[in-house]
């Protein structure tokens, strides 16, 4: 078969690599600005500059002035696309970054499949990564900063997998420096060093590089006061643990709570994957953040199809991320940018546009999708995410996975 | 029993619609769905029997403004009462079968009958309140009934059938497929299921509609969306209904073994639907669906006839159903309190069905 050919052979594995990759940087330098780069230029622009350690990262990137966002949002609609050169290299320079940390994730993921089994089962576990709709439209396309955490998660979990715990802490501390939701995994990451025997000084070490993950986050978050923690930005994801109306029980903190405390009392010693992606499932369950964070558990999910699941299990991960992909688009008007252009590259505004984009506009905006089809995507992506995380809590009661054949 | 007078609305409410129909049958014409709504598959069912009304020798009044307790509202109650008392019969018949062929055992099969046709809910629903229901759920069981036999073609074709006359078995579908375990049984299955479908929208267009016709359905009659249960999560479009009957779906393939029987599998996906459709302990006719198949539940399974008892106890007095309802004195102080312990008990019974079926690991 030809897919086990580019998993066998090394050779045909990186000359697949590389045409995806060239795909996805000539798609970075023609796709039109998403909201979410247009939103960066934009919170700049409003004096929030320097949006913590993003301009740190890569200062070419988000040192931008305010006079992009016009530029961006004039994306020529009607003409053709290689006109506009100055469009393109400022449409690349915007996404060139995260695709490095997309190459990144794909790396760390070959070889904690290398650890875990074999160089065809990493290779297997970088594409599932590589090639995945989610990673190309979240990461390349949109543009989501999510990324530089997602490398951090998968790099951690291959320490992890290495026996550095230390380090693996570390990596999560950087995620949660740069984006608030890697802090979920401390409690599971201390439960997993706990059960693996780790003195008292390994634990308090990992306490203290969380806690400092989260005061770095907080140092650049609340100089702006609340709005950072209350509203979503493309830098930052609103606390689903603050606000609800009085009297009430906050959803989210009370099931992320429950959660901890049953994986506590529940859970054996086990492998250190289903502790994280449990984790990161509870999180997605209780608060629900939207079908395009799913690229927060895309390689986890993609380590555990490949090594762990079984035929009913890899099913649901099928059919859970393309109903979330389905409901992505259906809730993005299909994935429309600010100039009025889809990232699938067609016109969904402006004064000329052809039949089957008025045809898709209208299908979007009727009654139909609104009122049967997206609630029956979402609902479904939502039963399916359930009955995953019931999967990863499974294991908790089984047989340890296997740490490592190395 | 089809004599006695009923509370009428529900029954009569029938009416108007299926005089219509048959005035368009009649006429040579076909009854379209843009007119009649979902219903239309039932009313010409039901056709044939206000059309025998219309021949007796008497007179026949406007059926809006029917005197009641006249010639003309008698007879118009019993004819229209034959064709549930038939589905009734065919239903009996089938559940007896049913039991019969999975049990092996005559008493059982004897049992699972008397539970289903002297259970007073469904005869408070059927012969009182006039639930037309009775008709796809006896097509549901016919179809539970050929899968017993193996007889897939048949099996695909009424289940299709039954969902198209209420959308009920929609729910149940998922949950059948894997019952089909050769290559043939599924081709067969697919094959016979594909076949109302087409049917349904060849006639669909000879009544000069369209598919668009269908897809506008939900925003021409906007209760059927109650089916899909209540928001999750505010804005992010999470409704109840489907995110229980699919987890329930994956609770089936993972938990249950291998060897379970289609009576099971119909009472859970349904019962998840009748959970996840409305909080409120659900509409008085919903529950009538699942009544069959928990009949012969607990034909199966005797010793927990405590839990078909107290689950047929709590719908009778649920508020919804409860025939006393507006003799107690405070009825809204009660009725949460009834709502909730129906709800409770459809939710135990769904539990108890997949404890008895689940694998011993």
């Amino acid at each position: 078969m030809l897919s086990s050919i580019f998993l066998r052979n090394r050779s045909a594995f990186l000359a697949l690599v590389g045409v995806v990759a060239a795909l996805k940087l000539v798609l970075s330098a023609i796709e039109p600005a998403s909201w979410d780069l247009r939103d960066i230029i934009a919170l700049m622009g409003a004096g929030n500059a320097p949006i913590g350690p993003w301009i740190a990262l890569y200062p070419p990137l988000y040192n931008q002035t305010a006079s992009n966002i016009s530029q961006l949002q004039s994306w020529p609609l009607t003409a053709s696309l290689w006109s506009t050169p100055n469009i393109m290299e400022l449409s690349l320079l915007f996404r060139v970054l995260v695709f490095i940390f997309d190459i990144g994730t794909m790396v760390v993921l070959y070889y904690i499949g290398r650890r875990l089994k074999s160089s065809v089962e990493g290779r297997l576990m970088g594409l599932v990564w590589f090639l995945n709709p989610f990673s190309l439209f979240a990461v390349e396309l949109l543009g989501l900063p999510d990324v530089t955490c997602v490398f951090l998660i998968t790099l951690s979990l291959f320490l992890l997998i290495s026996q550095r715990p230390l380090l693996s802490a570390v990596a999560i501390g950087l995620g949660a420096f740069v984006r608030f939701f890697p802090i979920f995994l401390f409690p599971p990451l201390l439960l997993y060093i706990r059960s693996n025997g780790a003195s008292r000084k390994h634990l308090a070490a990992v306490i203290a590089i969380g806690l400092v993950g989260l005061g770095g986050y907080l140092s650049w978050v609340l100089p702006y006061g609340f709005e950072y923690l209350t509203t979503p930005t493309p830098v930052t994801f609103f606390l689903p643990f603050l606000g609800g109306a009085q009297n009430t029980v906050n959803v989210t903190t009370f099931g992320m709570f429950a959660f901890y405390c049953i994986q506590f009392i529940f859970m054996k010693k086990n492998g250190p994957l289903p502790v994280l992606l449990s984790a990161l499932l509870a999180y997605f369950v209780v608060a629900e953040p939207g079908p395009q964070y799913l690229i927060w558990l895309l390689p986890l999910i993609a380590v555990d199809v490949v090594a762990f699941a079984d035929k009913l299990k890899r099913l649901v991960v099928l059919a859970f991320l393309t109903l979330g992909f389905a409901q992505w688009f259906l809730l993005s008007s299909a994935f429309v940018t600010p100039s009025g252009y889809s990232l699938l590259m067609f016109p969904l505004g402006g004064p000329i546009v052809p039949g089957f984009s008025v045809a898709l506009g209208n299908f979007l905006d009727s009654n139909l999708v609104d009122i049967i089809i997206l609630p029956l995507v979402a609902s479904s992506t939502f039963a399916l995410l359930i009955a995953y995380a019931t999967e990863q809590m499974r294991v908790w009661f089984s047989v340890p996975e296997i740490q490592s054949n190395k | 029993m089809i004599g006695l007078p009923t509370s009428a609305d529900f029954l009569f409410g029938w009416i108007p619609q299926t005089g219509s129909v048959v005035r368009t049958l009649l006429a040579g014409g076909l009854p379209s769905l843009s007119i009649y709504g979902v219903y239309i598959g039932i009313e010409i069912i039901l056709a044939p029997f206000y059309w025998l009304w219309t021949t007796l020798p008497i007179e026949h009044p406007d059926v809006t403004n029917l005197v009641p307790y006249t010639v003309p509202w008698f007879s118009l109650e019993f004819i229209m009462k034959i064709p549930i008392f038939l589905f009734d019969v065919a239903t009996l018949i089938l559940i007896m079968r049913i039991v019969r062929r999975i049990t092996n055992s005559e008493p059982r099969s004897i049992m699972a009958g008397l539970a289903w046709f002297a259970n007073p809910y469904d005869f408070y629903m059927l012969y009182w309140w006039g639930a037309m229901d009775i008709i796809p759920i006896a097509v549901f069981l016919l179809a539970v009934y050929f899968e017993v036999e193996a007889r897939w073609l048949q099996f695909g074709f009424a289940t299709m059938l039954s969902a198209l006359l209420r959308l009920f078995a929609f729910a149940a579908y998922p949950f059948f497929i894997p019952l089909a375990k050769t290559r043939s049984s599924v081709r067969n299955l697919i094959l016979g299921s594909a076949v109302p479908v087409f049917l349904a929208i060849g006639l669909l267009y000879l009544s000069h509609d369209t598919l668009a016709t269908v897809f506008n359905i939900p925003a021409k009659e906007f209760w059927l969306l109650e089916f899909l249960g209540f928001n999750l999560w505010g804005m992010q479009f999470i409704r109840l209904s489907p995110v229980l009957v699919l987890f329930q779906l994956y609770v089936v393939l993972r938990f249950w073994r291998s060897d379970t029987n289609v009576v099971y599998l119909a009472s859970v996906s349904l019962l998840a639907l009748l959970l996840g459709a409305t909080l409120y302990g659900g509409e008085a006719g919903h529950f009538l669906w699942v009544c069959p198949l928990l009949s012969a539940c607990v034909a199966m399974r005797l010793e927990d006839a405590w839990i078909y008892c107290l689950t047929f106890v709590t719908a009778i007095l649920s508020p919804t159903v409860n025939p006393f309802y507006n003799w107690t004195p405070e009825p809204l102080i009660v009725d949460t309190f009834l709502a909730g312990a129906f709800y409770a008990m459809k939710a135990i019974y769904l539990l108890k069905l997949n404890l008895w079926n689940a694998r011993i690991t």
